[in-house]
């Protein structure tokens, strides 16, 4: 007898179907699977023979093959336990051929017979559906994660004999409710606030104006100065993430297997910090199976490097590639993946080995050479994509302790998604930002008076801009006059844009 | 030679197998078959299924159980004399397993579906683990 089980695979972010078949026969018992599995689909023998046989269902002495269709595409992971259970149990009469024909079934199977969560479920299911198909079969685990794409029917189980009883008419289920994104609360989820940072002025509106445009900052000051908690509050600043874009990322998540099986989705925009020890296949992706890197997990929110001239040079110029595509291609010798990776960059570092250079309380200890050795690490090409640099410096004790409460992320928040809407309405795309602005699009919006011309040039020859660094001022220059609510980008909007470009100078020179 | 006074003490084993399958149902249909690629201890047929039966016998477990001594190795000599039977007897399409009766101390005890023929392939010579 034959069963046919249908069920899908993973090819980066994309899903293909895949048709389970499954024969038993008479004959000499064997177990047989061919379609190119990994060794996870090959062992699936054990745990589907055990998870039968320990559901109370009956295990065909008989030999059985099953076949992966199509057969000359790889399949890897542990996902179709339960379709060639639900197979077997099908082509040895157990349960009623066809019923399970609407469905797409995944699942791993434990020897117990329980039926485990995996990885990936939201995209797969997402591809599923743009393929026409519907209703679901999945683990319990996964059910929350699919149950947020709209228009499907999901049905979520723990063992394999409550599916076996589904499929049988045996226990009549309900599907998994429709999730409903925003229903989880939109207070501030985060365990900082701009409200805790004290002094810090510059770096403050300098971070406002690279969040409400989506450019990439970089922080310079000495340790202890509070770069990094200011990095970490980035988030409680950013425009909370639309159901398409939490979609995007909760799919890369899925894949990486970093997804919380409660919530089910993403709601928080990322904020990844990798350390710099971290390996160019583990930012950029890779891996034998070409898994998503950092910078694709940071997709739709920030990619904070602390201490960048820490990081292995080769590691960071990897980064140039997505922060100019927002994508990022992964190629490894069995196939050639595409990742988004969309992210702000928010880069700090130390002036100088001992850190203090520059610094208005503190000596520094270094010479000329050593401080020119440290900050060129970080290459020219690279440094020109960060359109905003900015100085921080430590903060003096009566500052420290006896200043106000600073304003809160909320407020600040406010003014970042009032410039974004301006951004909105300008490109008719949420998803535009004005770091992302195109060519035609920069000649269209950011046109400038003569004396706005005049202080660009200048600015150009004395700071010895590449073409690349002054279509990036240009662009800072658009959200400055976006945030003020200007249409039009005024002389005071080039200038302070051209302030964030200025250190440029004072250390790489 | 070696071989020879091993039958012998089978022998009891297998006498107490064949009782206990065909109390169990089974139609013995051979004992003892043996082929160039293996042997089978008792061929039977339950219901309409065609059965091949390995016994082991122990007369304590100080050397071990005996369904362990059931290797890879000999479920590869096992599924081969299976396959000759079948093809020598013209049997094709027909539902078949493989059981181990143990017995221990003269109790016998059946395992059904003992194994497979992915099982014994892993007995295949030359593959890693199976030479000894």
């Amino acid at each position: 007898m034959l069963a046919k089980v249908r069920s899908f695979s993973l090819n980066g972010l994309d899903g293909f179907e895949v048709s389970v078949e499954v024969d038993v026969n008479a004959g000499l018992p064997a177990y047989e699977i061919v379609g190119m599995g990994d060794t996870a689909v090959k062992e699936s023998r054990e745990r589907v023979r055990a998870a039968i046989k320990n559901s109370l269902l009956d295990y065909p002495i008989r030999k059985i093959v099953v076949n992966l269709a199509p057969a000359d595409s790889r399949k890897e992971g542990s996902l179709y336990d339960l379709p060639i259970a639900v197979g077997i149990l099908a082509a040895s009469e157990q349960i009623p051929k066809g019923s399970y024909k609407d469905f797409v079934v995944i699942g791993e199977l434990g020897l117990d017979g329980s039926v485990r969560r995996v990885n990936g479920v939201m995209p797969l299911v997402l591809s599923a559906v743009q393929k026409g198909f519907r209703k679901f079969m999945l683990p319990e685990g996964n059910a929350k994660e699919a149950a947020y794409i709209p228009g499907v029917e999901v049905y979520g189980f723990s063992g394999l004999d409550e599916a076996a009883a589904f499929l049988n008419g045996a226990v009549v289920k309900d599907p998994v409710p429709a999730a409903v994104f925003g229903a989880v609360g939109t207070e501030n989820r985060y365990n900082v606030d701009f409200s805790e940072v004290k002094g810090q002025q510059v770096a403050r509106r300098a971070l406002e104006i690279a969040v409400a445009g989506g450019h990439n900052i970089l922080m310079i000051g000495p340790p202890g100065a509070g770069k990094t908690l200011m990095a970490k509050c980035v988030p409680t600043i950013m425009p909370d993430m639309t159901f398409e874009e939490a979609i995007e990322v909760t799919k890369i998540h899925s894949v990486a297997g970093i997804l919380d099986a409660e919530k089910g989705i993403v709601t928080q925009r990322p904020f990844r910090t990798p350390h710099h020890t971290v390996t160019a296949p583990a930012l950029m992706g890779g891996g034998a199976k070409a898994r998503p890197g950092e910078v694709s997990l940071a997709h739709n929110g920030v990619l904070f490097l602390d201490e960048m001239p820490e990081y292995q040079r080769r590691t960071l110029e990897g980064l140039r590639q997505p922060l100019e595509d927002g994508s990022v291609t992964v190629s490894r010798s069995k196939q050639t993946l595409e990742y988004p990776a969309e992210f702000m960059l928010v880069a700090s570092m130390n002036p100088c080995p001992c850190g203090n250079f520059g610094s208005k309380t503190r000596q520094c200890r270094c010479s000329p050479s050593e401080i020119h050795r440290y900050v060129s690490r970080l290459s020219g090409p690279l440094l020109d994509r960060i359109d905003l640099q900015v100085e921080v410096d430590g903060v003096g004790y009566e500052e420290l302790r006896f200043s106000p409460d600073a304003e809160s992320s909320a407020d600040i928040k406010k003014r970042v998604e009032k410039a974004r809407a301006m951004q909105r309405s300008r490109y008719g795309s949420s998803l535009t930002t004005n770091a992302r602005m195109t060519n035609a699009q920069l000649r269209r919006w950011c046109g400038l008076s003569p004396e706005s011309e005049r202080i660009l040039e200048a600015a150009f020859s004395r700071l010895g801009l590449t073409a690349r660094a002054s279509t990036r001022v240009l662009k800072v220059a658009r959200t400055i006059a976006d945030l003020e609510g200007s249409e039009r980008i005024l002389p005071p909007h080039i200038t302070e844009a051209v302030q964030y470009r200025s250190l440029d100078r004072k250390y790489w020179e | 030679m070696e071989r020879k006074n091993n039958r012998k003490g089978a022998g009891e084993g297998e006498n107490a197998a064949c009782e206990l399958l065909e109390r169990s149902g089974y139609r013995i249909l051979e004992r003892n078959f043996s082929t160039r690629r293996g042997e089978i201890d008792i061929i039977a047929k339950d219901g309409g299924v065609y059965v091949f039966v390995e016994v082991k016998s122990r007369s304590g477990t100080a050397f071990g159980y005996p369904e362990e001594a059931v290797t890879p190795a000999k479920q590869y000599r096992i599924a081969g004399a299976a396959a000759s039977w079948l093809a020598a007897r013209g049997v094709k399409n027909k539902p078949c397993r493989f059981d181990v009766v143990t017995v221990l101390d003269g109790r016998a005890e059946l395992i059904k579906g003992a194994f497979d023929l992915t099982d014994a392939a892993k007995g295949a010579r030359g593959t890693f683990g199976t030479r000894r």
